[in-house]
């Protein structure tokens, strides 16, 4: 049985001429102690999404269920809303949200104090929770003397002390720095729990793909896909997410011939590959999906040519933009190993090794 | 670090050109004038009396009677006014800003005119609801009403009234803080599983307790000040508190009047700066550095208990607001006391009165608007100039000297007056001011630079500094600069600080009581004169005129409103 069930939810700000449909009909469903992610750029309705689950948003639409208890249903008038201070939910917020006039413990222990937990337990709960953030000594501090990495620290402390049914992250880990970001990653793993789902919130592609188990793709108040971190990357299912998954190259083809049910031989320029597809294409022309690391150097008479238009040099590699054009972006971009030396105008005669054909709706 | 300070100037002052050398020059010298001087022969005053053959009767009128028991009025009046207006701003606050309740514009509104009105005329107005509510309470069968003098009279009446008057004092802060409050504090509390007045008391309300504490301080600095109320209700029952003891020390004028006078504006300034300065340190404490999220809509949802909420507020404001003024315009309507009034019998002759005939008071209107449009006009030229030495000139000398821009503005008026008096009693050059009209112009010039400046100052610091240096890189020099890029983008700034200026040099009394003369009376004088003299209908028809112009300025500066830097109308605040 899913823990949390969104159904059909719909959620509109305003009315008439300026209202804004945020959500149109979302569904999900989170098993126990499974990690989703709600990847989209902004206003695609994903945070929106994350608070009408902490009943910090009411909705117009649907039914959201946690455990086995209806905490937002709205079916024509009928509206039903359980307040956030009822759903035994907790949030990681993006600015820590720590109360400035209370001390870390007093901070922490503040969810416990709500459900009445007697006082000796309050006391040794909040340690432990302190203790699995590894900051067991900074209890009597305020959050004014902390660092802006101990600060979300305790935030998720604070989360995750009163035993949360459902634990929500909304970008925690934007207005962090790198290293710092690195480690409330950690962090944000090991406070995982089997009976416990977390949804997280980020428009961060990396901290999606790194966390959780499955990503829900938002655009413009619909989930566009909901896959795995690896499918989603191999196979996404539009071309919005190949581009904002990964930045992956679109671009125009012709097939030549199917080989099986999941495989098809494509041109683009005279160059011929074979693509993955999850069913053999019906038209003559397709889009697929290559990936910028998925293309080498090649010697063949029928390689790819294209003509180098900015080259980026990364340290490692080079990332080269070309001339072929490609949807959603004007340059067709791919890495090419360091001893390649790619210039301005130059010629590149390349290879695919792997692609994805878009499917078509 | 003078060293430094120095260096930073020099190397300042070459960039400068003569023209913002003398404006600097010119905002010195008012600053020095009209700040600086006041202050300083009070202070000169008290010095050399102490010091000199007044030092008998100084102490002696300290140790009166009569100051030890108006310094307690002061005292319990301040205090038990200033907790009114911090309980009552404090639940309306909460109750406007955290909750759904509708109306809130009006709301706001309502609650904020209170503050904007003369507090001459709204005690005038309070005193005139105790005959028709004696007529009911006998009605309603208590024979004995009529045996009790008003109950407004007196200290409850004073107390409930500085609570009222200065209550919006306590709201502004406490809703600022509370608009200020990042949104996410409220919802991480809401999640972890508190109850809506759990949050609210464990959580948003100690989080607003410097705003709070701030805006109480205010309106015990601004009750301890007031002297429209105690005049109105408390010189005809001989509650006397400090303010209306200089008035009737100054009116007798004897001898000692000046030395009785500068000893009670030493204990009256004294009280007062210890509220300053409690309100200066609890302002400081107010700014948690959080995040930029701000409250997007309230976060506590009334069902139910919605129109309950909206109908109790609309009660305050109908039995603290509007049933005052209605009293007060029966009373102007009315020929005379005891006449019922009906469509038969309403009369305007109060209003032709004190507008045509008589012509102290017509005198009043024309020199109360001449005053409040001109000290308007120079002071927007003055703060204007000022704003942007200090702003984005960084003037080390100006901006080393402004907190003597809010002197005489936060001084209780009374003590403004004994300086100004002091200052001018004597001839300066062959020219004597005293009693003409120049001296309370001067003193209103004083008073209220900090209100015209306050407005140029936040829309300078809205104002990307970009804007300035991209003027001086492509050779604007600086009075075309001012012209074509400051005045322009600044101008609502400058228009709602003089209509600000405008409003309360119209609602003033507390200076114009101790300064003016025959010939030189004002409008709060006016209706303070009248009803002293017991013509109470002639002085609530100009109670009445005064509002409703009120009422027009803070309508007019409304409509400037949405081209403001937020914040510059405390009542869309």
């Amino acid at each position: 049985m899913a823990s949390v069930s969104l159904n059909r939810i719909h959620k509109t700000y305003g009315s008439g001429a300026q209202s804004h449909h945020a959500l149109k009909g979302v569904s999900l469903e989170l098993a126990d102690g499974e990690f989703i992610a709600l990847l989209g750029p902004s206003g695609s309705g994903k945070t929106t999404l994350l608070r009408t689950i902490a009943g910090l948003e009411d909705i117009d639409d649907g039914e959201i269920r946690i455990g086995a208890d209806t905490v937002s249903r709205a079916t024509g008038s009928s509206r039903q809303h359980v307040p956030p201070e009822g759903r035994q939910v907790s949030v990681v917020f993006q600015s820590h949200a720590l109360w400035p006039h209370m001390t870390v413990h007093d901070n922490i222990a503040f969810p416990l104090r709500q459900s009445s937990t007697p006082a000796a337990d309050v006391g040794r709960r909040v340690q432990a929770a302190l203790a699995s953030v590894e900051l067991d000594n900074l209890a009597q501090r305020f959050p004014s003397q902390l660092s802006g990495g101990q600060r979300q620290r305790v935030a998720l402390a604070r989360a995750m002390v009163g035993a949360p049914r459902v634990l929500l992250f909304d970008e925690p880990l934007a207005s962090l720095d790198t290293e710092l970001r690195r480690d409330m990653m950690r962090q944000i793993t090991k406070a995982r729990r089997s009976d416990m789902p977390m949804v997280y919130v980020t428009h961060n592609q990396e901290e999606a793909l790194a966390l959780a188990d499955r990503i829900a793709v938002l655009a413009q108040g619909e989930i566009a896909q909901l896959a795995t971190p690896s499918k989603l990357c191999r196979e996404p299912a539009n071309a919005m997410i190949a581009a904002f998954v990964g930045g992956g190259n679109v671009v125009d083809a012709t097939v030549v011939q199917a080989l099986d049910t999941h495989n098809v031989r494509v041109t683009v320029r005279g160059h011929s590959f074979v693509a993955r597809c999850d069913r053999p294409p019906t038209a003559a022309q397709v889009r697929v999906c290559i990936a910028p690391g998925a293309v080498s150097l090649s010697a063949q008479d029928d390689a790819l040519e294209l003509r180098v238009a900015f080259v980026f040099f990364q340290g490692g590699s080079h990332l080269v933009e070309t001339d072929l054009p490609r949807h959603g972006r004007s340059f067709f971009s791919c890495v090419l190993p360091l001893d390649a030396q790619p210039r301005k105008d130059e010629l590149l005669r390349l290879q695919v090794h792997d692609a994805w054909v878009i499917p078509t709706p | 670090m003078p060293d430094s300070f120095l260096l930073n100037m020099l190397a300042r002052a070459r960039f400068w050109n003569r023209s913002e050398q003398a404006a600097t020059v010119v905002c010195l010298l008012f600053l020095l004038l009209f700040a600086l001087l006041p202050v300083a022969r009070l202070a000169m005053e008290l010095v050399l009396g102490l010091l000199g053959s007044q030092r008998g009767a100084m102490i002696a009128a300290l140790r009166s009677s009569s100051t030890l028991t108006a310094t307690w009025h002061s005292i319990e009046v301040g205090l038990v006014g200033a907790l009114i207006a911090s309980v009552y701003g404090l639940i309306v606050a909460s109750l406007v800003t955290l909750t759904n309740v509708r109306f809130r514009n009006w709301i706001v509104y309502a609650f904020v005119v209170q503050a904007m009105l003369p507090p001459q005329v709204v005690a005038l107005a309070w005193l005139q609801i105790w005959a028709p509510l004696r007529d009911v309470l006998q009605a309603l069968g208590w024979e004995n009403a009529s045996s009790f003098g008003n109950p407004f009279q007196g200290r409850g009446g004073i107390m409930v009234l500085l609570g009222v008057h200065y209550a919006p004092l306590v709201f502004l802060t406490v809703r600022a803080g509370l608009l200020n409050l990042p949104a996410e504090v409220i919802e991480a509390a809401r999640v972890s599983g508190a109850k809506p007045l759990v949050v609210l008391t464990r959580v948003i309300w100690p989080l607003v307790t410097p705003a709070l504490a701030a805006g109480t301080a205010l309106a015990f600095v601004s009750s301890i000040g007031n002297f429209g109320i105690p005049a109105f209700l408390g010189i005809p029952a001989n509650y006397l508190v400090l303010p209306t003891l200089i008035y009737r020390e100054l009116s007798g004028f004897g001898s000692s009047a000046i030395p009785n006078a500068t000893m009670l504006s030493l204990v009256v300034s004294v009280l007062a700066g210890l509220g300053i300065l409690l309100q200066h340190r609890f302002a400081s404490k107010g700014h948690f550095k959080v995040t930029p999220s701000r409250l997007v809509g309230p976060p506590f949802l009334l069902h139910r208990a919605r129109p309950w909420v909206e109908g109790v507020l609309l009660a305050l404001i109908l039995l603290l607001l509007l049933m005052p003024m209605l009293a007060l315009m029966a009373k102007s309507l009315r020929p005379a006391p005891g006449v019922p009034l009906t469509w038969a019998t309403v009369t305007l002759e109060h209003y032709i009165y004190v507008l045509k005939d008589n012509d102290a008071t017509v005198r009043a209107f024309v020199n109360s608007i001449g005053m409040s449009v001109g000290a308007a006009l120079v002071l927007s030229v003055v703060a204007l100039l000022m704003a942007y030495l200090m702003e984005y000139r960084r003037s080390p000398w100006l901006n080393r000297l402004n907190y003597l821009i809010e002197v005489p503005y936060v001084l209780p008026g009374v003590v403004l007056s004994i300086a100004m008096i002091l200052l001018y009693l004597k001839p300066i050059m062959g020219i004597s001011i005293y009693n003409t009209v120049a001296i309370i112009f001067l003193a209103y010039l004083a008073r209220f630079l900090a209100i015209q400046l306050r407005p140029i100052i936040s829309g300078f610091q809205q104002l990307p500094v970009e804007m300035l240096e991209a003027a001086e890189v492509f050779g604007a020099p600086f009075l075309r600069r001012l012209r074509t890029i400051v005045i322009p983008l600044l101008l609502p700034s400058v228009t709602a600080g003089a209509m600000l200026v405008v409003l309360l040099a119209l609602n003033e009394l507390t200076i114009s009581a101790l300064l003016w003369s025959s010939g030189s009376e004002t409008i709060g004088v006016a209706v303070f004169s009248l009803e002293q003299g017991g013509e109470s209908a002639a002085a609530a028809a100009i109670g009445i005129v005064s509002v409703v112009v009120a009422n027009l300025v803070m309508l007019m500066a409304s409509i400037l409103g949405r081209h403001l830097p937020s914040g510059v109308l405390p009542w869309r605040a």
